[in-house]
């Protein structure tokens, strides 16, 4: 049998080790788990030894069972007891029966206390009092607010004078200031009761009759009542709540108040898109909507919380969330509730999105709002050769259809600039002849051979002259090649003109064959002697004399 | 004058006479009496008593709870007495003492009797015998001689005072809230009133001489408090909705209207609804956090039915919880020197709104916690008696009956005793209630002593 005092001993050593586990394992490790156990055998010898429930007296650098020390440290800032201390605990009870969960939680508290990560607005105490143990108590005594309020010695010490005096007028038989009762009128006196609670107060309520009209509470309606408030505190719908507390703030704010309050509401509307609560957010714009419409003092509150869609926070939460599966559609019927002038901000979103459907879908919609995509001009740039899909209707009519295509033309990237030349429509080859012809000179090779097929395919003769510049420049065979064939399609004097020059000047056999078929092809009689001299040659190429030939075949005959 | 005094020497003489008692305990428990550090402890204990007794006849160095009193006055401590308050409670528990009365007539021996009787019964198997030893002048008991020391009604007022003055400074100051400080406060106060629920409606009726939003809050987080307790909530959920109900208006108080605009209902309606507003100001910070955030609402709900425009919002249930309560603190205080309803009228009118601006079933738990006539009513009876509501009726078929401290016999005479309005046989009812400002007692006294 044990002496009280080993028992003791026993539960200091199973508690130390508990606290240092803490310092090396995480809660609910098995480690913790089975020195905490061996805890709560501890306990349990010390209550059948001495059958008195475990009374740890608690110091500023000692804890003490009984005259047993347990705990000591050799300064108070590095004692284990110093949080326990500084809030006034003086001892801690176990109880007999006490069960190793209620003791590991407690320890799990110390030692959250230890490390300062108590909950906000929590100390010790009042988590521990919260928490409810039911056979761990405290004994706490008052002790002088801690120096961390925040709250200078002085100002204590005169919130304590304040108490005391308060205490004493509170305590006195008679009551002081009974005589500055101002006689005010009945109306005027109605008018501010019903101020002071917001709700219409009729001279009946006044009466002061007998009969009162007293119902309790059922006991059932009490536990509905406690439901309802549970549920709420789950956090469920606090935000979108909040929403609606800021929307009313607002309308009795002061402009200097107005930042902080939008800044909320900021905050508020970016948590509730990356929840993806769009029932809830559509049915708040659509409230404040109606509210701004039956008062018009609102219509800017409206606006500047609806423009808050776009700013930063809120868009990027926006964009993020499109990313989703089905999401999109929710989104775009969030936007569609905003007002028309709002949307205008909507354009910076549409560069945000990641996905060209998406990026389409919101372009109608705004367009359909009636807002101007004229910022695209200025930003083809952020266009991708994807988003011509959708561009296409933006291009085929509306105001910035013009500058779109040519900016568009201009697109840094080759692949955007060719892939928008296969897109190209006859009217639109016609309008916007000059940046096409700039493309024959292009620096991309694909974008050049596109944009000479477009205009050899739709006849455009213009392109004669800034092809035949082109020949002066050093070119692949296959791409000088196509320049000939294109001025052969193309015709003309001055086609045939560069290509009979072309033909004298080239060297290469294989190149001046193709010269020559391009002026069968072009018909041009006047390159007859030309051809005439290379076909009868003697030492000529076989192969150039026979495609001579054969353009001197198509050739028109003179006269 | 006088009193500053006395308060002064308190402040200075307590914690260093419970210093010098702690010294000489301490001595003598590891040393013979008659050792040269115990009797140089003695002589200083004595040399202080002795100037103490020179006015008074008495010297009371107490202990409850662990809190020191001397004279029944609360000792001022500061850190550096934190250890000696924790020792003398160590010792005087024990021995089961609450009191130590060093009575006129002291001398060495007698203290020196009282070292002896200490060492030999601390480590007796009944310590407490030492009560029965005759020590002459000294005097040790196990309750409190003195009706100085509080009382735990008297406690509960205490920190309720604390509670208004710490909200008040808070609103006045526009410094950070820190909410558990708060919290610790209405801790107490939630286990002081534990068996004495009924006077917590009582703490809220004290008179008010300005636009206290202090004492208007803390009325509200009482009340929110009882009103939670009787709905079975949980500890910490009954604080937060406590905590709801104290920082529900942080803007009361702060402004006041100019004389012109004192009977502008729309200037009045535009400072109520500012409230919440004040309070989401100096509560929430960005990040916003969800606790926070909660109470914002709730302040914002509470005021909010009357309020809202042509879109039905969603009203949490706190809010509806805190209407009610704050509804009837506004209609018995409102702002001086404007008169008040008196509560049972308050009580009528805020039913009479059940459905339209209040919850019905919130109004029917406010009216079973606060009763009827709620606690602290100042009513007149049919005999012509004047007296103040004791308790709530538990059963609501007596509701109109509750238990009545009379404090004004019929005829203005004196009077102090308590009837039972619903006891069989009995003929005194209430005929009408007063309001607060009709008399110049202050209700809460009658309470509370």
């Amino acid at each position: 049998m044990l002496s009280p005092e080993e028992a003791a001993t026993e539960v200091g050593h199973a508690l130390n080790k508990v606290l240092g586990a803490y310092r090396f394992y995480a809660e609910g490790h098995a480690a913790l788990v089975e020195v905490q156990q061996r805890l709560s055998e501890a306990v349990r010898r010390y209550h059948e030894v001495t059958s008195e429930a475990v009374v740890l007296h608690v110091r500023s650098t000692v804890l003490l069972l009984g005259d047993v020390v347990l705990v000591e440290s050799t300064s108070a800032k590095d004692s284990v007891t110093r949080p326990l201390f500084l809030e006034g605990v003086q001892e801690v009870l176990l109880q007999p029966g006490l069960e190793v969960e209620e003791l590991g939680a407690f320890l799990g508290m110390w030692h959250r206390a230890l490390q300062r990560t108590l909950p906000p607005e929590y100390d010790f105490y009042t988590w521990f009092w919260e928490h409810g143990f039911e056979d761990i108590e405290l004994v706490v005594a008052e002790v002088p607010a801690s120096t961390e309020t925040g709250e200078s010695a002085q100002a204590e010490a005169q919130l304590a004078e304040r108490e005391e005096q308060l205490f004493a007028e509170l305590t006195r038989r008679q009551a002081s200031g009974s005589g500055r009762r101002r006689p005010v009128g009945h109306d005027e006196w109605l008018a501010r009761l019903e101020a002071e609670v917001l709700a219409p107060v009729s001279a009946q309520d006044l009466v002061r009759s007998g009969a009162p009209a007293f119902a309790g509470a059922s006991d059932t309606e009490v536990a509905e009542l406690r439901a309802l408030l549970e549920r709420e505190r789950g956090g469920e719908g606090v935000h979108e709540r909040g929403l609606w507390v800021v929307w009313d703030l607002l309308a009795v704010c002061r402009e200097e108040e107005r930042g902080e309050l939008l800044a909320w509401m900021e905050e508020l509307l970016s948590g509730l898109v990356s929840h993806g609560r769009w029932a809830e957010l559509s049915q708040v714009v659509q409230g404040m909507t109606k509210d701004a419409r039956a008062a018009g003092a609102r219509a800017p509150d409206l606006y500047a919380v609806t423009r808050l869609f776009f700013r930063e926070k809120v868009r990027f939460a926006l964009a993020q969330a499109t990313v989703q599966p089905g999401v999109l559609l929710r989104v775009l019927e969030l936007l569609s509730a905003l007002p028309r002038d709002t949307l205008q901000g909507a354009t910076d979103l549409l560069f945000e999105l990641s996905s060209p459907e998406a990026r389409g879908a919101l372009a109608k919609l705004l367009v359909r709002r009636g807002i101007s995509l004229g910022v695209l001009v200025t930003r083809a740039s952020s266009l991708g050769e994807a988003d011509l899909d959708w561009v296409q209707f933006l291009r085929e009519g509306g105001p910035e259809a013009l500058p779109l295509t040519a900016a568009l033309l201009a697109h840094p990237k080759p692949e955007v600039r060719a892939a928008l030349l296969s897109r190209l429509s006859p009217r639109d080859v016609e309008v916007q002849r000059s940046p096409l012809l700039k493309l024959l000179a292009d620096p991309a090779a694909g974008v050049r051979g596109a944009a000479l097929v477009l205009l050899v395919r739709h006849g455009v003769e213009a392109a004669v002259g800034p092809l035949v510049s082109r020949l002066d420049t050093k070119l692949e065979p296959r791409e000088r090649m196509a320049v000939l064939r294109a001025l052969a399609d193309l015709g003309g004097p001055i086609a045939g003109a560069a290509l009979r020059l072309a033909f004298e000047r080239e060297q290469d056999t294989e190149l001046k064959a193709h010269c020559a078929r391009c002026i069968g092809i072009l018909g041009d009689p006047r390159a007859r002697p030309l051809l005439e001299a290379v076909a009868n040659k003697l030492f000529a190429p076989r192969n150039l004399k026979q495609a001579c030939r054969e353009a001197l075949a198509q050739l028109a005959p003179v006269g | 004058m006088a009193t500053a005094t006395t308060r002064e020497d308190a402040a200075l003489v307590g914690p260093r006479l419970m210093g010098l008692v702690v010294r000489c305990l301490n001595t003598v428990s590891l040393h013979d009496v008659d050792n040269a550090g115990v009797k140089e402890a003695l002589e200083e204990l004595g040399t202080l008593l002795d100037a103490e007794l020179r006015g008074q006849k008495s010297v009371e160095l107490q202990c409850v709870g662990g809190i020191p009193f001397l004279n029944g006055s609360r000792m001022k401590l500061g850190e550096e007495h934190l250890e000696t308050a924790i020792s003398l409670r160590r010792y005087l528990e024990h021995l089961q003492v609450q009191e130590i009365s060093f009575g006129s007539g002291l001398r060495r021996e007698h203290l020196r009797g009282f070292l002896v009787a200490f060492q030999k019964h601390r480590r007796a198997q009944k310590p407490q015998a030492i009560l029965q030893e005759k020590l002459g002048p000294i005097r040790l008991r196990d309750v409190l001689s003195s009706t100085h020391v509080l009382t735990p009604r008297e406690v509960m007022l205490r920190y309720y005072a604390r509670l208004v003055v710490l909200l008040k400074h808070v609103i006045s100051t526009g410094g950070q809230v820190r909410v558990e400080r708060f919290r610790r406060v209405l801790l107490r106060l939630a286990e002081s009133s534990v068996g004495h629920e009924s006077l917590l409606v009582g703490l809220t009726r004290f008179r008010r001489t300005d636009v206290d939003g202090g004492q208007h809050g803390a009325a509200v987080a009482v009340l929110a408090l009882l009103m939670a307790r009787r709905m079975g909530l949980s500890r910490a959920q009954q604080l937060d909705l406590a905590l709801s109900g104290l920082f529900h208006d942080l803007g009361r108080g702060t402004t006041t209207l100019p004389p012109e605009q004192e009977f502008d209902r729309a200037s009045h309606e535009l400072l109520a609804r500012r409230g919440p507003l004040k309070t989401a100001l100096r509560l929430l910070q960005r990040p916003l956090d969800t606790s926070r955030l909660e109470r914002v609402v709730a302040a914002h709900d509470c005021l909010q039915p009357a309020w809202s425009g042509p879109v039905q919002r969603p009203v949490g249930m706190a809010g509806r919880l805190l209407a009610v309560p704050c509804a009837f603190d506004l209609l018995t205080f409102p702002a001086p020197p404007h008169p008040g309803l008196a509560p049972d009228t308050a009580l009528r009118l805020i039913t009479h709104r059940a459905g339209t601006r209040f919850d019905p079933r919130v109004v029917r738990l406010f009216t079973a916690v606060a009763g009827f006539y709620p606690v602290g009513t100042l009513v007149r009876l049919s005999g012509g008696q004047l007296g103040v509501v004791m308790d709530v009726p538990t059963d609501s078929a007596q509701a109109a009956r509750p238990r009545v401290r009379v404090i004004q016999g019929a005829g203005k005479t004196k009077a102090d005793y308590v009837v039972d309005l619903a006891e069989p046989g009995q003929r005194l009812h209430i005929v009408a209630s007063l309001d607060s400002t009709e008399s110049d007692f202050n209700v809460p006294h009658f309470l509370f002593s």
